[in-house]
């Protein structure tokens, strides 16, 4: 087996072929889990989790890998590379979810042992991954969608990576967003030289019934200065029934969680998958972690 | 201006641009944009008894250059590869017995290794306190320069970078 398809780091290392054989490679783990086999694939492993910030993420990979069959161990440090090499002594991956960007890739070269990223500022692997594979699992494909994003498009990097994946796909894209986040120059400028078809738009109301996907990451206060304008901003673009009025019959919403901005009478809805795709999450991680083990082979 | 101070200016002139010529072995480096000699010399890590010749501010088709005389034989291609990043236009010349026996454009490598430093405040390699010189650049475009964090992907043209010089 290449050397590169052991470290899960970046999304952009992997070519459209390639993405499209960890989603079946995921597909097939979800069907053997469900049916009850593959409970000792990587038993006798150790997945090591380095971890800055503590999120839902952690969790999902420790559940992936104890349906495996294997043992966990965490370890919360606020410099993460700095004891890499020596949590990698003690087990045989490591998933790292570091606060600096680049963390992951850094102790990748410092350790023997592959490397999966569980989220950084930039880049998170298995989230992408994760809603690839919801959008793939409702849809039955991933060509020539209408799929809607909305969030802090200017300075949230892990979107622009989602963007620059979902370009690979043929999909028209609607960026919906604060007229003061929305994307930048340098990336519509790509997107127009690449030929993509893209629409920017600042309500739900104008764009919602052209979508198939709606991709909702949720704004922060972070992101204004005045809180009155966050507050103004948050009723703004809050989703509820009425949102979703009119929509495509299989329109699905797809959300970062938890998301404040999503109301709760929704959670219910037909469209709303985004509970789903939590837990296609533990599939998608246990995937990467049987693939940089060497238990799944990449072929066909 | 009289003529003869004319001829004299001219002369010298192309004696100056003439003069990688009286050195019997060494590396001309010709083609410097005005005033960052000091900075090549300083990417070169050059030895202290190299003797080095730098001619500053000539004249040069309507433009002003530096040009460099470095009389050591031995530099590492690898380190001279780099000079396309204070300009696309640097020309080497290998001289040898007072004649120039190659000439050519520097290309940059793949990988651009220590020598730049990452502005994004949330990368790494800025707040990495194991490593302090660390960093990694990807070369996507070659003219014009754009360059890529190999850590936290953010990419940079060079007039966003600085370099990682004493």
């Amino acid at each position: 087996m290449k050397r590169r398809f052991n470290n899960f780091i970046s999304i952009e290392n992997f070519s459209r072929e390639e993405i499209f054989l960890i989603l079946k490679i995921t597909e097939r783990m979800e069907k053997q889990i469900r049916i009850g086999i593959n409970r000792k694939l990587l038993e006798r492993r150790t997945l090591g989790i380095l971890y800055e910030n503590d999120h839902h993420s952690r969790l999902s990979f420790e559940i992936a890998m104890k349906k495996l069959g294997g043992n966990v161990v965490s370890y919360f440090s606020i410099d993460p590379v700095k004891n890499a090499r020596i949590i990698s002594g003690y087990c045989d991956v490591l998933a790292v979810r570091g606060e600096k960007e680049g963390t992951s890739e850094l102790i990748s070269e410092m350790v023997t042992k592959p490397v999966i990223n569980a989220g950084e500022f930039h880049q998170d692997i298995c989230k992408i991954i994760e809603i690839l594979y919801s959008i793939n699992k409702t849809h039955k494909t991933l060509e020539n969608l209408n799929i809607g994003i909305f969030g802090d498009l200017k300075y949230n990097r892990f979107l622009h990576s989602l963007i620059n994946i979902l370009t690979l796909f043929n999909s028209k894209l609607y960026f919906i967003s604060h007229d003061e986040l929305q994307l930048p120059i340098e990336i519509l400028k790509e997107l127009n030289q690449n030929k993509i078809f893209f629409l920017e738009s600042n309500n739900f109301e104008s764009v919602v019934d052209k979508l198939d996907v709606l991709y909702h990451n949720g704004i922060t206060s972070k992101e204004f200065i005045n809180h009155n304008e966050y507050e103004k901003a948050e009723s703004q673009f809050s989703i509820d029934e009425n949102t979703l009025v009119g929509v495509n019959q299989n329109f699905i919403l797809l959300s970062s969680q938890p998301n404040n901005m999503i109301s709760k009478r929704l959670d219910n809805s037909k469209h709303s998958k985004y509970f789903m795709q939590n837990v296609c999450g533990i599939y998608v991680r246990q995937a990467l972690l049987g693939l940089s083990l060497g238990a799944i082979k990449y072929e066909k | 201006m009289t003529d003869v101070d004319n001829q004299i200016n001219k002369l010298n002139e192309e004696f100056m641009n003439r003069r990688d010529f009286l050195v019997k072995e060494g590396v001309v480096i010709d083609n410097i944009p005005q005033g960052r000699s000091l900075e090549i010399v300083k990417i070169l890590n050059l030895k202290t008894k190299t003797r080095i010749h730098i001619d500053m501010n000539l004249n040069h088709e309507e433009d002003v250059k530096d040009k460099m005389v470095i009389e050591e034989i031995n530099i590492k291609d690898k380190k001279l590869n780099l000079l396309p990043l204070i300009s696309q236009d640097i020309l080497i010349k290998f001289i040898e017995e007072y004649k120039v026996i190659e000439e050519f454009k520097p290309e940059l490598p793949k990988f651009i290794e220590d020598i730049l430093i990452c502005t994004n405040s949330k990368c790494i390699t800025k707040n990495c306190t194991s490593n302090s010189n660390l960093s990694k650049f990807r070369v996507i475009n070659k003219s014009p320069l754009l360059l890529r964090c190999v850590y936290c992907e953010s990419k940079f043209n060079m007039t966003n970078l600085k370099l990682n010089i004493p």
